[in-house]
């Protein structure tokens, strides 16, 4: 009996392996269901058909409710251009810095796709992957000046605009308001002094006064784009960043790194920093554990405002940077130069970035807008809307360090906002920063 | 038995009852997980759950580890069948035929299992892509099948060259072409180390996280190992969710060892003996 | 033993495996040493010739050389957790313990080893975690708060915490695979020796282990092979942090080549991998006779 139902397994086997053969030979892309929600379906091949066009679009927006938003503004696209069919596909943040890399250089291109501002545009303008879209908003001026103007200067390089914005996030600290009124403390700090101070009040109260998830280094490393751009004098700062000078001995970055070592010391931050997720961190904000997180307004959603205020990063003393600026970057689409239908995909990021879509990602998931008249009484909440006019008035944009850096150097300076609470030397921790930027530029 | 003796061997005996509790210990801690909830578990990692609350294990199998689940299951018994076809092909062969170089040959094949895959990820990446295969079902199953067929090789060929060549010879006379002798009379009665290879590829592939992550991009291929991944990674995370995650990825080859323990055996010591 | 003589069947039985294990097994290897010398990466159109450059970094680069270092550490446990411990383990089970606690420790320490890495590695990343994990509470209650650290977040800590996870997996295995050369063992010869006087201990340096010496000898390969190549438990757990301190070769060349862009220096650390695996894999070859066991001499 086992005798036969070995035969039966091979001969199964068998007539499956020729199936699967002839599968094999339909192309590179399988056409299943996607069972999840969360994430978008895959993309069908690209290309016109009858005149139908498909544009492979991807974000990195796979969260429930970011999804739900979005799909409803391809919807209402789509509805107003019957001919144009959007292929959406959404990845996480750690995801994507892979995952794009790998569709633009295989079969599948996407024909627009986000990108962080600085280097990581610049890699993809080099390797001629983005289509200069000057000429498009050149020819409508409205769609252009419409724009938060230092938003879309991050998509200027040499001149040429090679990407549009479609939100931007800042930092801000969130606060629990709970935590703060256990501790006595009825004022937000202004100066890094005062910020000390009720750090100690409501460590002594025990609390955890600052909650970070450096898991992934990113999030300390917003917090040294914040204290670069303050310590450091600006001309010093854009040489070092652009790559004009491989030397990065200002005393302002070393500095940097030192005030964050010195918040660990004094237990101003929850010991496991470096094993904490981002998320666990939010959590132990959330849950009342910790007082404060340095976070960014696109996930204002998640503090209620009744329960959780906000203020600015603290001034420093003597900070040789240039003030009022503020830590942020801007999310920004591309058009792949191997898009077959250029015209269609500006389209479509021109519908992405109208008043319309833009008051519809204000309203419904709390973004920060890059266009004027999109948040207003209507659409976004007091505390959003000064924060969004203070962002709109500030004379310049720290943006995240790891995406203004060449990416190797950048790599090693994610990698010094983890050692830097490992016990290593803000100076030594420089060094090496400065001598991978020697080699690299 | 001498006191000493004695003694001994109930201090042994402890010591494997304390292997035991430091092997389970982390895996029921795992199950009982999948029914709590976040809170809960922030509060203390003693506390028992409060009641049998499948909501994780439902929640995360619709986010994804359905999908998962086929694609795992896919790729391994296609990947299986293929393994097992072609190694017993070969072993065949090598163990039937004359032919020169047959050394040359028998060395080739088992020496990729010289071989470890993960200092080739990045060209096994380009042929794919070169043969537009990458990220299709077949880009991900040939490198198993690939890197599987060394040690099945190996395996079958160990078992087929104590099989009596009179049966064969029989059968030749017979009047059986070659193929049927093989699929009718070499391929069943190598019965034991059929399942044995079967269950060591089985076993690889479902497990598998390198290639599944360099080979494939689309959600929909991906196998549970890489689920499990990404629902770490995913913003949002809840814990809970993701030990519910772990544990129905876990389960199935749980089982199938619980069930079939002699062939996981079986292959483990032909490595050991023979290889 | 061998009766056939027709080239088509012959050719058609051996192709498959030939061709795949060549395609996807040898010629990658060849392809790594080609690509490592351009620059490119993974979406650029056209790939930059650079000679040797790559090497000449690899040489001096302490990211490789402490990655490396990581992957010696790997081997080290291992060898002495895996091949050493679980060959004691092995013995004490197969011989000391009484027979019934021996069958079910030997089938049940080897469950972790069916699971997948990913699963493992990621129910340790929770149990490592100070805020929900079971590891410091258990710490604390048995005397040993002082202890207590972010295994997975310390620098100093966090590859032991990966190497471990790693022994507590395949540790099973290894009593697996020892097992059955013990129970190979004439069980005469045991009790000659126990007539003869000897203890456990005499009876296990003595008799054990020049008897299953080979056996030894490749669970140690194996387990150095391993330890060079290891990427799923280090980028699942920790994916090389913090800083870098659980970074390991595979794990670099991953970040290098599609984290960093920078494909042709990835291709040439595999490059340096394989290079270190295949001298380890021809001393292995060398001890074992291929030749004369491929002609099927020994009967088993």
């Amino acid at each position: 009996m086992k005798r036969a139902w070995i035969k039966k397994v091979l001969s199964v086997g068998v007539a499956t392996v020729m199936c699967v053969g002839m599968l094999a030979g339909c192309g590179s892309t399988e056409k299943t269901e996607s069972a999840s929600s969360s994430e978008s379906s895959d993309a069908e091949d690209g290309g016109s058909s009858d005149g139908q066009i498909t544009l492979k679009f991807v974000t990195k927006i796979p969260e429930d409710n970011r999804q739900k938003c979005m799909k409803e503004i391809i919807a209402s696209f789509e509805e107003s251009h019957p001919n144009i069919k959007i292929e959406q596909t959404a990845y996480g943040d750690e995801e994507i810095k892979d995952k794009l890399k790998v569709l633009l250089g295989g079969d599948d291109k996407p024909d627009i796709y986000f990108t962080w501002s600085g280097e990581r545009l610049q890699g993809y303008i080099d390797e001629d992957l983005a289509v200069d879209l000057t000429k498009y908003l050149d020819d409508d001026a409205e769609w252009k000046d419409n724009f938060n103007q230092s938003m879309l200067e991050t998509c200027n390089k040499e001149g040429s605009y090679y990407a549009v914005p479609w939100d931007y996030s800042s930092k801000v600290f969130f606060y629990n308001k709970e935590v703060f009124d256990a501790c006595g403390i009825t004022t937000a700090p202004t100066t890094w002094d005062e910020f000390l101070a009720d750090c100690e009040i409501i460590k002594n109260a025990g609390y955890t006064p600052i909650a970070i998830g450096n898991q992934y280094p990113w999030v300390v490393c917003h917090w040294i784009t914040t204290l670069n751009q303050k310590l450091v004098p600006a001309d010093v700062l854009e040489a070092n960043y652009n790559g004009e000078n491989a030397d990065f001995s200002d005393p302002g970055y070393a500095q940097a790194l030192n005030m964050l070592k010195e918040l660990l010391d004094k237990g101003y931050i929850n010991s496991d920093v470096n094993s904490c997720t981002y998320e666990m961190s939010q959590s132990m904000v959330l849950e009342g554990k910790a007082g404060m997180i340095y976070d960014e307004t696109q996930i204002m959603s998640k503090y209620d405002e009744n329960a959780f205020g906000t203020f600015d990063f603290p001034e420093i003393e003597g900070e040789a940077g240039e003030a009022g600026y503020v830590t942020g970057g801007p999310d920004l689409y591309c058009v792949n130069t191997s898009c077959e239908y250029p015209d269609e995909a500006v389209e479509f990021l021109k519908y992405l970035t109208s008043v319309e879509a833009q008051q519809k990602i204000v309203k419904d998931i709390q973004f920060m807008p890059v266009v004027d008249g999109a948040a207003t009484e209507e659409t976004a909440t007091a505390n959003a809307i000064s924060i969004i006019n203070k962002n709109q008035e500030a004379p310049g944009v720290a943006e995240w360090l790891d995406c203004v850096l060449n990416q190797t150097v950048a790599n090693e300076y994610l990698v010094a906002c983890q050692e830097i609470f490992n016990g290593t030397s803000a100076e030594d921790l420089m060094q090496s920063i400065s001598d991978v930027a020697s080699g690299e530029y | 038995m001498s006191k000493q003796s004695k003694l001994g061997r109930g201090i042994v005996n402890l010591f494997c009852l304390l292997a035991i509790v430091v092997v389970l210990f982390p895996l029921l801690w795992m199950f009982s997980g999948g029914f709590k909830t976040d809170t809960l578990l922030f509060s203390s990692p003693w506390a028992l759950p409060k009641s049998i609350d499948f909501s994780n294990f439902i929640d995360v199998w619709n986010k994804c580890i359905a999908t998962n689940v086929f694609n795992s299951v896919f790729y391994t018994v296609i990947g299986t069948l293929l393994t097992v076809l072609f190694s017993g092909f070969a072993a065949y062969a090598i163990v039937r035929f004359h032919f020169k170089h047959k050394y040359v040959v028998f060395l080739f094949i088992l020496s990729g299992m010289m071989l470890a895959p993960q200092c080739s990820l990045i060209p096994i990446y380009k042929i794919l892509g070169f043969l537009h295969l990458y990220d299709t079902r077949i880009g991900l199953i040939l490198p198993y099948v690939a890197y599987r067929i060394p040690f099945s090789f190996f395996l079958m060929w160990t078992y087929m060259v104590s099989l009596p060549v009179e049966i064969d010879e029989a059968a030749c006379i017979d009047g059986c072409k070659i193929h049927q002798t093989f699929f009718k009379i070499v391929m069943p009665m190598s019965k034991p180390v059929l399942a044995t290879t079967a269950i060591m590829a089985a076993r690889y592939i479902w497990n598998d996280f390198a290639f599944a992550l360099v080979f494939t991009e689309s959600d929909s291929l991906q196998t549970i190992p890489l689920g499990l991944f990404s629902l770490r990674s995913a913003n949002n995370t809840q814990w809970t969710e993701l030990l519910a995650g772990l544990a129905i990825a876990s389960l199935p080859m749980i089982i199938m060892y619980a069930l079939l323990q002699k062939y996981f055996v079986n292959g483990l010591n032909s490595g050991a003996v023979k290889g | 033993m061998a009766i056939y003589k027709n080239k088509k069947m012959l050719f058609l039985f051996l192709f498959p495996s030939m061709l795949l294990i060549g395609a996807l097994i040898f010629l990658p290897v060849i392809l790594n040493v080609y690509y490592s010398l351009f620059k490119w990466t993974a979406y650029s159109k056209s790939m930059k010739f650079v000679g040797l450059d790559y090497y000449v970094k690899l040489f001096s680069d302490k990211n490789v050389w402490s990655a490396f270092r990581n992957n010696a550490l790997y081997a080290v446990i291992s060898i002495i957790f895996q091949a050493i411990l679980g060959l004691v383990l092995a013995y004490i089970i197969n011989n000391i313990a009484s027979k019934k606690i021996a069958v079910v420790s030997r089938v049940i320490i080897f469950i972790p080893a069916v699971v997948s890495i990913t699963a493992i590695g990621l129910l340790w990343v929770i149990i490592y975690n100070p805020s929900i994990g079971f590891l410091n509470p258990i710490l604390e209650s048995i005397g040993l708060g002082g202890v207590i650290k972010d295994w997975l977040g310390d620098k100093s800590t966090a590859m032991m915490a990966v190497i471990m996870v790693s022994q507590w997996q395949y540790m099973g295995e290894m009593v697996m695979l020892y097992t059955v050369g013990l129970q190979n063992i004439p069980t005469e010869l045991f009790e000659s020796a126990k007539i003869d006087g000897a203890n456990s201990l005499q009876t296990f340096f003595r008799i054990t282990v020049p008897l299953i010496k080979e056996t030894i000898l490749m669970n140690v390969m194996i387990t150095i092979i391993g330890a060079f190549m290891v990427f799923d438990e280090v980028y699942v757990m920790t994916s090389g942090g913090p800083g870098r301190s659980t970074e390991v070769l595979a794990s670099l060349l991953y970040k290098t080549g599609f984290r960093q862009d920078n494909m042709g220096y990835a291709c040439a650390i595999g490059v340096f991998m394989f290079v270190v695996t295949f001298i380890f894999a021809i001393v292995e070859l060398k001890m074992y006779n291929v030749k004369e066991t491929m002609g099927g001499g020994k009967n088993e």
